[in-house]
C-alpha cells in the first residue's frame, strides 16, 4: 500500500530518469502535482523541461514505476486513457491543415468517442467562448495569427476537460499583450474549472507571476521545487542561470520582478 | 453555416452526377440499345417480371455485361478514392495514392506471381495481391525512414515512386520470361474493367465494402494524425499503431481492387485532392465524398474507355492515367509556383 498522500496527488513523479542515447535528459526527478496547483517549470536551455512534458505524455516512453496519475502508473494506461487525464498545448504545432477553428476545438472531444452530442457541443462552445474565439469559429485556421492559433490550441485542450493541463511555453511567439491576455484567461479558467496546470516557461517573471509553485531544472536535474513567493527571495536562480538577478517590488501594484544582468 | 450548406450541395451534385453517369454508362456501348429499352430491362430485372418485352440479346448485354461492369467500376472507384484520401493523410502528402505510393504495383506483382505459379487455389490471387501490397508498403516505409526523416513528404513520394518502378520492372520481367502468360498478366498492368461479371462484383462487395465502412469510422483518428504525432498522442491515439492499422486496411482494399481490375492509377490521387481543396480536410466528410467522387470518376472513365475508339475499347487504366498524369503535373507546377506558358 502506498501512503495516503499518493492518492491525494493528481500526478506523482517518482525518481524519474530518462536517457536520450545514453545522455541523461532527466535525472532522478521527483515531485507531485495536487489539485488546483499551477506548477511552472523553468531552467536554462537543455534543462530537460520539454523532455519532462514529453515523457509525461508518453511521446517519449516513460520508465516503469516513475509516473503515477491518481495512483496508477501511466505505463499501464493506454494513450486514450491518458488523454482522459492529461491535455496538452504543444509549443510548435505541425501544419494542421485547413481545418476550421471549431473543427480543431472539437478534436478535444474525440477521446470520448463522440463529438456531436449536445454535451459536446456545449463544451466546445464554452471553450470557444472562454478564449474569445466564438466569432472566429468557422474561420480556416491557416488564416489565423500566431496568437489566435495559440488560443485555438488552448481551447482544444480545455474542451478535452482533463484534470491536468500541460503546456510547453504557452506564450512563445506571442507579443506582450497576447502573453498577458492568454495567461489571464488561463488563470481564470483554471480557477473556474479547478484543473491543475503544469507548464514550461521561458520567461521567469511570467512564471513567478502565474504559478503557485515552480520547478527549477538544470541539465536534467531538479534543482528546487518551491512556492513561487519563496523562490523569488532565494538565491537559487542566480546559481542556476549564472546571472545576477536584481529583485524589484512595486509597492503600489504589489508586482515583483527579477531583472537579470550578466555577472 | 456556409460550409454546411455547400457540403449538402456537393453531396447532391456528386450523387446525382454519379446516378446520371451510371445510367449513361449502361446506355452507351457498341451495341445500340435504346434508352427506353435499358429502363425496361432494368425494371424487368428489378421486379422479376416480363411485363416489358425486350430483345433477348439486349437483355443479356445490359444485365450480364454493362450493369455488372458499371457496378464494378462504382465499387472500385469508391475503394480507390477512399484509399487515396487515407494515404494522403497517413503520408502527410497531397499527392499520395495507391498507384504513386507503389501499393498497386506491389499488388499487381503479387497477382503476377500467383498467375505464373499456375496454382488454381481459391483466393490465391487476392492473397498474393495483398502480400505484394504489404511488401511495397513496408519497402516505402523503410526507404523513406532510411533516406530521410519520416514524414518528409518528398522523400516518401520518391520512395513510393522507386518502389512502384521496382515492382513494375519485376512484373515486366516475369511477363517476358513467361510469354505464354504475358497477355494474362498484361491485363493487370493496364487496369481494365472489361472482365466484369456479377461474381467479381460480389467478391469486391463482400471484401471491400466492410473495410470501407471500417475506414469511414476512422475519421477521427485520421483528423488527429493530421495534427502531428505529439498533438495526436495528447488527444488520445497512438500514432504508429493507428498508422499501421490504417495502412493494412488500405492495402487490403487496394490489393483486392487490383486483383480484380489491375492497376488503375490517379483516381485515388485526383479525387481526394480536389475534394480536400473544395471542402476542407475533415475526414468525416472527406471519406464519404471521396468514395462518391472516386466512383463517379471511374464510371465516367470507363464509359470514355468504351466509346472513344468504338467499336474497340481501351483499358480504363490508360484513360485515368491520361487524365491523371497531366493533373499531377499541374499540381506540382502550381505548388512550385511555376508559370505555365
Amino acid at each position: 500500500m502506498r501512503s495516503g498522500t499518493v492518492f491525494n496527488s493528481l500526478l506523482e513523479v517518482r525518481e524519474l530518469s530518462w536517457a536520450y542515447k545514453r545522455d541523461f535528459a532527466l535525472n532522478n526527478i521527483s515531485f507531485s502535482l495536487y489539485p488546483a496547483n499551477r506548477i511552472g517549470i523553468i531552467g536554462p536551455n537543455g534543462a530537460g523541461k520539454s523532455t519532462l512534458i514529453k515523457v509525461l505524455l508518453k511521446i517519449h516512453k516513460p520508465p516503469l514505476n516513475s509516473i503515477f496519475i491518481k495512483g496508477t502508473d501511466i505505463c499501464g494506461l493506454t494513450q486514450s486513457r491518458l488523454a482522459g487525464y492529461l491535455s496538452y498545448v504543444p509549443q510548435i504545432a505541425a501544419d494542421p491543415g485547413h481545418f476550421s477553428v471549431k473543427e480543431i476545438v472539437q478534436m478535444g472531444r474525440y477521446v470520448y468517442g463522440h463529438c456531436d452530442s449536445s454535451e459536446d457541443k456545449q463544451i466546445v462552445e464554452s471553450a470557444l467562448g472562454a478564449l474569445e474565439l466564438s466569432l472566429l469559429q468557422n474561420r480556416n485556421i491557416a488564416e489565423l495569427s500566431g496568437g489566435e492559433f495559440q488560443r485555438v490550441l488552448l481551447a482544444r485542450a480545455l474542451a478535452q476537460k482533463t484534470e491536468i493541463l500541460l503546456l510547453d511555453e504557452p506564450t512563445n511567439h506571442l507579443d506582450m499583450v497576447q502573453q498577458l491576455r492568454i495567461l489571464r484567461t488561463l488563470k481564470k479558467e483554471q480557477q473556474k474549472r479547478g484543473f491543475s496546470i503544469l507548464s514550461v516557461f521561458h520567461d521567469i517573471n511570467l512564471a513567478l507571476d502565474f504559478c503557485t509553485h515552480i520547478l527549477v531544472m538544470k541539465q536534467g536535474q531538479l534543482i528546487s521545487f518551491s512556492e513561487s513567493k519563496d523562490l523569488f527571495e532565494s538565491e537559487i536562480l542566480d546559481d542556476v542561470y549564472q546571472l545576477k538577478f536584481t529583485r524589484v517590488k512595486d509597492r503600489g501594484s504589489h508586482s515583483q520582478y527579477l531583472i537579470a544582468s550578466l555577472r | 453555416m456556409k460550409r454546411l450548406s455547400s457540403l449538402k450541395i456537393i453531396y447532391l451534385v456528386l450523387s446525382f452526377g454519379l446516378f446520371a453517369i451510371a445510367l449513361l454508362s449502361v446506355w452507351f456501348g457498341t451495341a445500340e440499345i435504346s434508352f427506353e429499352d435499358v429502363f425496361k430491362i432494368i425494371a424487368n430485372a428489378l421486379f422479376r417480371t416480363d411485363i416489358f418485352s425486350v430483345n433477348h440479346t439486349s437483355q443479356i448485354i445490359v444485365l450480364q455485361l454493362r450493369l455488372p461492369r458499371m457496378i464494378l467500376a462504382l465499387l472500385c472507384g469508391a475503394s480507390l478514392g477512399v484509399s487515396g484520401s487515407v494515404l494522403q493523410c497517413l503520408f502527410n502528402n497531397p499527392m499520395a495514392d495507391p498507384y504513386v505510393m507503389g501499393i498497386s504495383s506491389g499488388a499487381a506483382f503479387g497477382v503476377t506471381l500467383s498467375v505464373i505459379s499456375g496454382l488454381g487455389l481459391p483466393f490465391l490471387v487476392q492473397l498474393s495481391s495483398f502480400g505484394g501490397a504489404l511488401l511495397s508498403v513496408v519497402l516505402v516505409l523503410v526507404l523513406s525512414g532510411i533516406t530521410g526523416k519520416p514524414g518528409q513528404s518528398l522523400v516518401i513520394l520518391l520512395s513510393g515512386i522507386a518502389v512502384s518502378l521496382f515492382f513494375s520492372a519485376l512484373t515486366s520481367m516475369f511477363m517476358y520470361l513467361n510469354q505464354e502468360q504475358a497477355e494474362k498478366i498484361m491485363f493487370w498492368t493496364f487496369g481494365s474493367l472489361s472482365g466484369a461479371n456479377w461474381t467479381k462484383c460480389f467478391q469486391i462487395a463482400v471484401f471491400v465494402l466492410p473495410v470501407l465502412g471500417l475506414l469511414f469510422f476512422q475519421w477521427k483518428t485520421l483528423n488527429l494524425l493530421s495534427q502531428g504525432d505529439e498533438a495526436a498522442r495528447s488527444l488520445g491515439i497512438d500514432p504508429p499503431k493507428a498508422r499501421l492499422f490504417l495502412l493494412i486496411l488500405t492495402s487490403l482494399i487496394t490489393s483486392f481492387t487490383v486483383s480484380v481490375t489491375g492497376i488503375i492509377g490517379f483516381v485515388g490521387l485526383m479525387v481526394p485532392h480536389i475534394l480536400r481543396l473544395m471542402m476542407g480536410p475533415n475526414h468525416k466528410t472527406l471519406l464519404p465524398l471521396s468514395a462518391l467522387g472516386g466512383a463517379l470518376v471511374l464510371v465516367l472513365s470507363d464509359s470514355i474507355s468504351r466509346v472513344i475508339l468504338s467499336p474497340s475499347e481501351i483499358p480504363v487504366g490508360i484513360v485515368t492515367s491520361l487524365i491523371g498524369a497531366p493533373y499531377l503535373f499541374l499540381t506540382i507546377a502550381m505548388k512550385q509556383k511555376v508559370r505555365i506558358p
